[in-house]
């Protein structure tokens, strides 16, 4: 810049206006996105087409659930609360550490098929970028994710397992509104969140929950709260 | 340059030598990629070193060669080579040597020993085969295969059967045998062909003859039989079936008993043998039936009610819009006229019939076609014969003219004459108005008027009937006089009526006959039912159509029936007009119209339209010449009008959207309403009739009419004089009448004890419509009180019929203020008040209903939040890292054009920046290596130099004087 003076860069901005404004932020831990080569090209692997594959390299194919991450992204992008702009930030941290940087005004492909093409895409391409726009809506960024999460937010996760059941209209609405509150979420078919950046756990629901569903819950609050119809 | 010669293959490189451990350079994977190879660790280092060695051989040597003119060649084999031991070298050596003894020189010629050989097509001419080919071979004289040969050949040419190799031939010589047969000439191969068809012909004709001679043998074998008589058991003599025959005959009346059987099982045979029949209907079989039967005329009434709102729709769902004209259009309705032939009408089905029959027959097939062809012969008679000018029909109409002169019967009573009933039928109507006339003396004006519009009404007959073939018909319905413009109390129908049932009493009398015929013209009709009693009418009404529908199937018999429907039409007009109102007596007729309205609907259509549009010209005579009604007669209806119009809402379905006969109606009862000025208080009866009426029509489709409603209002409003100031409020309708008329204010303080008890008397049809305009009642508390409580009634039942509509607050605001100003009068009879409390009460609930479910006029686009936009991702179904996903060919060609060129670049620096690192270091060992040299030199120079100083200092001893050294030498 011939000034000397740089205004500050547009992801900048972007963070302060979401540190700003009240809003939420998803993180879905331990998603399983993995790209491998079988036969000729590249695919996303998944229990269903993999079997034979997974068990040929001593995996549990039960353990491939990449459709649990695509219902869960859904969940969150198609909802009312996503659609009038207060989600400020979603991110996905997979089982092979690659944290993935989701655009909340991305559309995402309705198809299983086709988000695992996109899927495979992004991992090797590290972004994908919009065909009506310039910007970067799928992005493979440096982790850990608590540098990208604003100073000051509250951030909760979520697992059955967690001592203090609550319900989460109420929960919802005693939060404070001046920074955004990050949820995390896990996207694992089995077992539990392993993250070390969480302010508190909870539990939602006596039963166990589907990521999609608890999401769904989520937002469904955040909704009422904020009066979104 | 110097190693070009031929390497031998048994001399291959020694192992290669270990790899160099530092040159490893290991490929670190961040992510195991499932199911990827990973490959080439060392490979990275071991072009490194190539890369020197190259470099060695290639830049050094130019390198070290640079600004030298010649250069030595050591072209001795294997001498630059260090990987091959000395026993290698000359072992190579020796090798070569050989070799090239062996290969001889370049131009010595090959010394075969043997002649050159002549080829042709690759083969020596010396071979045996090419030596044999032309020579005939004719040494074949074995005829054993020659019939196989030939049929094999000649015979249609063998077919496609493989040749098979003939018995008699040798394997070996097979090629050169079948030559010689090949070439037999044509003359052996026919001689053969004659030959055998000879010998074939010989032993056809031996087999006949042999085959004559069995026959023979035997036909006198049997001759012997016969002769011998043992076969005549065996044969029937001629004729023998024809013998057996008669005597059967002749034996059969002996065995009576038998033929009778016979009879019976042929019958028993042929005997019908009974049908399943469908079974007889349970109770809830017939129910569902008729439940179903229901549902479907609701459904088409309904879709009729909607018709404009949905017609489009309906007509896409039948699968084409209905064209307005051509060739589609008339295909279409034959079709149409088609179904209705195959479902016929139903009891509502007059919307189309009347649709099909009006433009099918009389503007289709009448106007258009004369338009469109010339009429052609065949259709003129066809008209001929339909007007009745035929000759045929004219010589047939004497004929039977003339027979029935025979049996005494009058033409004319018959009843084939369609314009003598008309005629008479008019005359018989003039005459009874002339009655009237006289009777009371009615204007010269007036009469003149019926003339006027009598011949009006003549014309639209024209126009309606004349194509239609029943102007009969038609005519009598409307040949009635404009009673309806006459006063009631003037009427002496019902005297007349009277007088002649008294008169006549001969041939009724009580007494109805059981079978009655339908009757031809409304004097035969009035003959027989004037004077009888609402059941006695019922009865002859019902007997009529009984007797006519027993003749259902008769020719001619609908037009009967549409007679007889003008005549009751007819009837119930006479009888609306007559006083006092027989009431039973319309309520008889009603029933029965409505029946038959059913089976002829367009026919009743027409009726009613007719006189529909009278009524309609009369109202606009009446007003654009006000002076002509201004004084008995008013521009409202009459009694009889105002029942004709009753009539037809109830005779026609007034819910639906378009409907010939009860929109008309409905229009012309609200236009009544709305532009006939209040000009004495007896038109306030007529006009609360109508108000209910056009409130009854509206009912059913919840249609808005303004018309009743503002009429209610109108007469409100008469009872108290105006406010000075009354609030602002939407005009909202148009009044013909003097808006400060008091029609309906009650006199000031007059009985106001008796109002108080007095209930409020329910205005009742037929006693008010009778009575006279300037009749005393219509002065009286008494009728102001019910008139006012009437015009309450419209307004609640308005605002009932209304519900529905969103102007309804707007519609009812001037009713309401006019309730609410009745509050303010004085000496309000108290039935009344408490009335006009609960209308007021019903009015003010509706309308804030009506305002609290109005929802807010809201800008959809200013309220709504913002939507997020959305992007779409940009990505591929199978993705190929490195591959180019351009659309665009050319760009895409280019770019990678572009960075094959970015690429070649970055190899060319890179290898030149190696190059130059390698001589550089070349250089500088060359440079270290001359400098060493330099430095040993000097310092071998210094050392001479030293030794030399050292000698002369030592005095030749070369350095090693010592002191005491040559004490030591002299010693020696």
């Amino acid at each position: 810049m011939a000034g000397g003076l740089q205004p500050p860069s547009a992801e900048e901005e972007q963070k302060k206006a979401a540190a700003k404004q009240q809003g939420v932020i998803f993180v879905l831990e331990n998603a399983s996105l993995e790209t491998a080569k079988v036969g000729k090209g590249y695919c996303l692997l998944n229990c269903d087409d993999h079997n034979g594959f997974l068990r040929r390299h001593d995996k549990d194919p039960a353990l491939y659930r990449p459709d649990i991450c695509h219902q869960a992204l859904l969940a969150i992008l198609d909802s009312p609360l996503a659609k009038s702009g207060r989600l400020k930030g979603l991110y996905v941290h997979t089982a092979k550490n690659v944290l993935i940087q989701v655009n909340p005004q991305v559309r995402l492909p309705r198809t299983f098929k086709r988000f695992c093409g996109l899927m495979v895409q992004l991992l090797q391409k590290l972004s994908i970028r919009a065909t009506n726009g310039p910007d970067k809506l799928l992005k493979v960024v440096k982790g850990p994710v608590t540098l990208h999460l604003p100073a000051g937010c509250r951030r909760v996760a979520f697992s059955r397992q967690a001592p203090n059941l609550i319900r989460l209209k109420e929960f919802v609405r005693d939060l404070p509104d001046k920074t955004p509150a990050v949820f995390v979420v896990g996207a694992m078919a089995h077992g539990k969140i392993d993250v070390s950046y969480v302010d508190q756990w909870v539990s939602v629901s006596e039963y166990p929950l589907s990521a999609a569903c608890c999401l769904g819950r989520i937002t469904n609050a955040f909704e009422d709260k904020w009066d979104i119809v | 340059m110097g190693k070009k010669a031929v390497k031998p293959k048994q001399f291959s490189r020694r192992k290669e030598a270990k790899p160099n451990l530092f040159e490893h350079i290991y490929n670190k994977k961040k992510f195991n990629v499932l199911g990827k190879k990973q490959k080439g660790e060392q490979k990275h280092g071991k072009a490194r070193a190539d890369a020197v060695d190259k470099r060695k051989k290639t830049l050094l040597v130019e390198y070290k060669e640079l600004q030298k003119s010649n250069a030595f060649v050591d072209r001795r084999f294997g001498e630059d080579d260090s990987s091959l031991t000395e026993e290698e070298k000359a072992l190579a050596r020796f090798q070569r040597q050989r070799m090239k003894e062996l290969t001889g020189t370049k131009f010595s010629l090959p010394d075969h020993d043997e002649e050159d050989e002549l080829t042709h097509m690759g083969r020596a001419l010396a071979d045996d085969d090419i030596k044999a080919v032309g020579r005939p071979d004719l040494d074949d004289d074995d005829d054993g295969g020659l019939d196989d040969a030939i049929v094999r050949d000649f015979h249609f040419g063998g077919g496609f059967v493989p040749k098979k190799r003939v018995e008699g031939e040798e394997d070996p010589e097979a090629g050169e045998q079948e030559a010689p047969e090949r070439r037999k000439s044509k003359k052996e191969v026919m001689e053969e062909l004659i030959a055998k068809s000879k010998a074939f012909k010989a032993a056809k004709s031996q087999q006949r003859d042999e085959d004559l001679e069995a026959t023979e043998a035997l036909d006198t074998k049997l001759a012997s039989l016969l002769e011998s008589g043992s076969l005549a058991g065996l044969v029937k003599p001629k004729g023998a079936r024809h013998n057996r025959k008669v005597a059967e005959k002749d034996a059969a009346p002996q065995h009576g008993d038998d033929t009778e059987f016979d009879r019976f099982r042929r019958e028993l045979v042929f005997e019908a043998k009974g049908q399943v029949s469908e079974r007889t209907k349970t109770a809830e079989e017939l129910a569902e039936l008729e439940r179903q039967r229901l549902e479907a005329l609701e459904a088409r009434r309904q879709k009729r009610m909607r018709a404009g709102a949905d017609e489009a729709d309906d007509l896409d769902a039948e699968g084409d819009v209905a064209p307005s004209g051509g060739y589609k259009a008339r295909r279409q309705k034959r079709q149409k006229r088609l179904q209705h032939a195959d479902h016929g009408p139903s009891g509502d089905a007059l919307e189309d019939e009347f649709q099909l029959s009006e433009e099918d027959e009389d503007e289709e097939s009448g106007s258009e076609e004369e338009d469109e062809e010339p009429v052609s012969k065949l259709d003129a008679r066809r008209k001929a014969r339909a007007a009745g000018d035929d000759e045929l029909q004219m010589q047939f109409k004497a004929e039977s003219a003339a027979l029935l002169e025979k049996y005494g019967i009058k033409p004319s009573e018959a009843g084939d004459g369609e314009g003598d009933s008309d005629e008479g039928g008019s005359g018989s109507e003039e005459d009874t108005e002339g009655t009237g006339a006289d009777e009371e003396s009615e204007e010269s004006d007036k009469s003149e008027l019926d003339d006027d519009d009598e011949d009006e009404s003549d014309e639209a007959e024209a126009d309606d009937g004349e194509q239609e073939g029943q102007e009969g018909a038609v005519g009598q319905a409307l040949q009635q006089p404009d009673e309806d413009r006459e006063r009631p109390s003037k009427r002496v129908d019902s005297g007349r009526a009277a007088t002649t049932s008294e008169g006549a009493g001969d041939a009724a009398a009580g007494q109805l006959p059981f079978t009655l015929e339908a009757p031809s013209s409304y004097e035969e009709f009035a003959k027989l039912v004037n004077g009888r009693s609402a059941e006695e009418l019922s009865l002859a009404i019902q007997r009529i159509r009984i007797c006519s529908d027993a003749l259902a199937l008769a020719s001619g018999n609908r037009k009967k029936m549409q007679v007889f429907y003008g005549i009751l039409v007819q009837h119930f007009a006479m009888l609306a007009g007559s006083v006092p109102l027989p009431m039973d007596h319309l309520d008889a007729l009603t029933v029965h119209l409505l029946d038959i309205t059913g089976e002829v609907p367009f026919y009743a259509a027409t009726v009613a339209r007719a006189r529909l549009s009278r009524l309609q010209q009369r109202l606009a005579t009446a007003l654009t010449n006000p002076e002509m009604y201004a004084g008995e007669d008013s521009a409202w209806p009459g009694t009889r009008a105002l029942l004709l119009l009753k009539l037809w809402a109830t005779l026609f379905p007034v819910s639906d959207r378009r409907h010939p006969v009860a929109t008309p109606a409905a229009l012309l009862v609200s236009a009544h309403l709305a532009l006939c000025p209040i000009s004495r208080a007896s038109d306030i009866a007529q006009g609360l009739f109508l108000s209910a009426l056009a409130l009854h029509m509206a009912a059913p489709a919840s249609r808005y009419v303004p018309e009743p409603l503002n009429f209610a209002v109108q007469l409100l409003q008469s009872v108290a004089p105006l406010r000075k100031n009354p609030p602002h409020q939407p005009q909202t309708f148009f009044s013909a009448s003097d808006p400060s008329a008091r029609w309906l204010a009650l006199a000031p303080g007059g009985g106001n004890k008796e109002s108080d008890a007095a209930e409020i008397q329910p205005l009742v049809t037929a006693s008010v419509l009778a009575k006279a305009a300037d009749d005393g009642y219509f002065a009286s508390l008494e009728f102001k009180t019910s008139a006012l409580a009437a015009a309450m009634g419209v307004v609640q039942r308005a605002a009932e019929v209304f519900g529905g509509i969103a102007a309804l607050p707007e519609a009812l605001g001037p009713a309401q203020l006019a309730l609410e100003d009745l509050g303010r009068v004085k000496g309000f009879p108290k039935a009344l008040e408490e009335r006009r409390v609960e209308v007021l009460e019903a009015v003010r609930q509706v309308r804030t209903d009506a305002s609290a479910s109005r929802r807010p006029l809201v800008r959809r686009g200013a309220t709504k939040n913002p939507e997020v936009k959305l992007f779409n991702p940009r990505f591929e179904e199978d993705f190929v890292a490195g591959k180019n996903y351009d659309p665009d060919r050319e760009r895409a060609e280019q770019k990678k054009l572009k960075r094959q060129v970015q690429k070649e670049k970055r190899g060319a620096m890179r290898e030149l920046r190696k190059d130059a690192v390698f001589l550089g270091a070349a250089r500088e060992a060359d440079a270290a290596a001359e400098k060493r040299e330099r430095r040993k030199n000097l310092r071998a120079n210094f050392a001479f130099l030293e030794s030399q100083e050292a000698d002369f200092k030592s005095g030749g001893q070369g350095g090693l004087w010592k002191k005491g050294g040559n004490k030591k030498a002299r010693n020696k």
